[in-house]
């Protein structure tokens, strides 16, 4: 059994940040033309690199911050997709890499949270949880390319395909509410 | 099996949210792209929601022994087990003050199917006791660790804990002594070691105690007399009633210290020892000898504690043979509760052979900060040595154990203030 140690939950907090930060800069070196759209960008992803550094590093915080900086950067990627038409195409191929890098971050992000409250590390756990999160990974950046695919094929707009995405979306907004409000409850 | 009850689902919640937005991103500015971003989040919430479950989980607290003595280190070991995977499992020992571990007490583990996990945490023991390891805390998270669950394992272990006893050099003398062989010099004479006294032959006397060399200057038959070596009856008198006390130091701690030295150095020597715990709550053990009665005298002190009571206590509620008539009677006391002053009177107008052991609760007291803190501790001060006097002349032998000093040189003090009673029967 390891002892706890404080190094583990400040790597793996400080890699979640590194990947978005990375993330964000990768986007904004490719970024929009446009100064205001790229200091919008810019402003945006430093804030919340900053925002996520402080939410994994205080001891109290669980972790609230992380889907805010991965929404923002994922924002960037709209920005980059929206503001330069030119390197669109090649933003789109970039788009399993981006989910891919988005959801590491992400992971590593939760279990920095996991291990604010320190523990004693069984190894033999940490092993797995780290094969667990590169398969994860892997299969998020496989999953993200399957969709660009079907996204490609040609299928026939029009106000019906429109009103189930608003509707999905308006549903998941409203699971979302609901759960926080039972987490609110409950904890 | 642990019922868990409390839930955390922030991340739940925080997944959907962040898979909201990018889809509601996706649609309003007409990017497909960002749908294939949320993707794995939403897959992942998906999978996650459809396999979460509360797991069940049970855990069993067990100690590598059951008995430790002050400073030692014991292994706690966490065996956990669950039916159903779990992603994460931490469990959190509630520990007594008087145990500490090195680092956090918590372990964390990872649960397959069916599966068992064990974790061992190292505890020192600070202070002595019976002090209760557990209940355990889990959080379990199921098993794509998306919900936390929460909830306490009824049970754990006790630890017992033993006062590391110091090592005394010379014990008090009793005046009077037992029947049985033992190692105390009786005043009585009789068959044993060390010379006492020569005289006239009578008949009825054993030829081999005649001493030749003072028979053949007299010219008349001389035998020596000797002192046997007998055992005694020791009381230990524990005032529980009041404790001084300082961070994790007090004078109850002191004085149970200094008790097992005591039962240690007699039982040594082959006295019986009885225990009495005079305060809130009445203990006694009665006097007994052998090593079993020094795990017995340790286990009965182990519970000892400062019991808030204002019922009136005196001898009358002791059982008649804790107080063999013979017996030395050693306190230990910080004189502070007049129930417990009381009690010692009484037993010196009994006529018991009394000796006290004062654990001087005075380096318990915080430092005087002003002029009338100062003005108080001298009152009490002189309050104390009022106590001493009237104890004192009372024919009770009061030594002081006061700060940072060892118990020898109160015992040497205490055996040397005994008023010299030597009569030796015709």
């Amino acid at each position: 059994m390891a002892r706890p140690r404080l190094s583990l939950r400040l790597g793996v907090g400080g890699l979640a940040v590194a990947l978005v930060a990375g993330t964000a800069a990768a986007l904004l070196v490719l970024g929009p033309a446009s100064a205001p759209l790229r200091a919008l960008g810019a402003g945006a992803a430093g804030t919340a690199v900053v925002g996520l550094a402080c939410s994994l590093g205080l001891g109290r915080a669980e972790g609230v911050a992380l889907p805010g900086a991965i929404a923002i950067v994922a924002l960037d990627y709209a920005l980059v997709l929206l503001g330069a038409p030119r390197l669109a195409a090649g933003a789109t191929a970039a788009a399993p890499l981006v989910a891919g890098a988005l959801f590491l971050a992400a992971e590593l992000g939760w279990w920095a949270v996991e291990l604010r409250r320190q523990a004693r590390e069984s190894p033999a756990a940490l092993l797995r949880r780290m094969a667990w999160i590169g398969t994860a990974a892997v299969a998020a950046a496989a999953l993200a390319a399957a969709c660009l695919l079907a996204g490609g094929a040609a299928v026939a707009g029009g106000a019906a395909p429109t009103a189930v995405g608003v509707a999905a979306a308006s549903l998941l907004l409203a699971l979302a509410a609901w759960l926080a409000a039972r987490s609110a409850r409950q904890t | 099996m642990t019922p868990l009850r409390g839930r955390s689902v922030v991340r739940v919640a925080g997944t959907a949210w962040l898979v909201a937005v990018l889809l509601v991103l996706a649609l309003a500015l007409g990017l497909p792209v960002l749908v294939a971003v949320a993707a794995p989040f939403a897959v992942a919430l998906a999978i996650g929601l459809a396999l979460a479950a509360t797991p069940e989980v049970a855990v069993a607290v067990t100690l590598d022994r059951e008995r430790a003595v002050e400073g030692d280190r014991v292994t706690a070991h966490l065996a956990v087990r669950s039916p159903q995977p779990v992603h994460r499992v931490e469990l959190t020992l509630s520990l007594p003050d008087a145990v500490a571990t090195e680092g956090p007490a918590r372990a964390a583990l990872r649960l397959g199917a069916g599966g068992e996990a064990a974790a061992a945490i190292e505890l020192r023991c600070l202070r002595w006791g019976a002090q209760r390891i557990g209940p355990v805390e889990v959080r379990a998270w199921d098993q794509m660790g998306l919900v936390a669950h929460r909830g306490w394992a009824a049970g754990g272990a006790t630890l017992r804990v033993y006062p590391r006893p110091p090592r005394l050099r010379a014990l008090l003398q009793p005046a009077r002594t037992l029947v049985h062989t033992g190692n105390q010099l009786a005043r009585q004479r009789g068959d044993g070691i060390e010379f006492s006294d020569l005289r006239a032959f009578v008949p009825g006397d054993r030829v081999r105690r005649i001493n030749w060399r003072v028979t053949a200057r007299r010219g008349a038959p001389f035998v020596t007399l000797r002192h046997p070596e007998r055992n005694s009856d020791v009381i230990l008198f524990l005032d529980s009633f009041r404790d001084a006390r300082l961070g994790t130091e007090g004078t109850l701690d002191l004085a149970v210290r200094a008790l097992t030295s005591l039962a240690a150095g007699h039982l040594g020597r082959r006295d019986r020892v009885g225990l009495i715990g005079f305060g809130g709550v009445l203990r006694w053990l009665k006097p007994g000898t052998g090593i079993g009665q020094l795990y017995r005298v340790v286990d009965a002190v182990l519970d000892t504690e400062v019991v808030l009571s204002y019922a009136w206590k005196d001898l009358d509620v002791l059982p008649r043979r804790m107080l063999p008539p013979a017996a030395m009677v050693v306190a230990l006391t910080p004189l502070l509760d007049p129930r417990g002053i009381r009690a010692m009177l009484d037993l010196a107008a009994r006529g018991y052979d009394l000796a006290i052991v004062e654990v001087d609760p005075e380096r318990f007291a915080p430092a005087p900060r002003d002029r009338v803190e100062q003005l108080a501790l001298r009152l009490w001060r002189l309050t104390r040595d009022a106590r001493r006097r009237e104890l004192r002349q009372a024919g009770i032998r009061v030594g002081t154990w006061a700060r940072d000093e060892p118990l020898d040189p109160v015992l040497a003090g205490l055996l040397a203030a005994r008023r010299p009673r030597w009569r030796v029967p015709a």
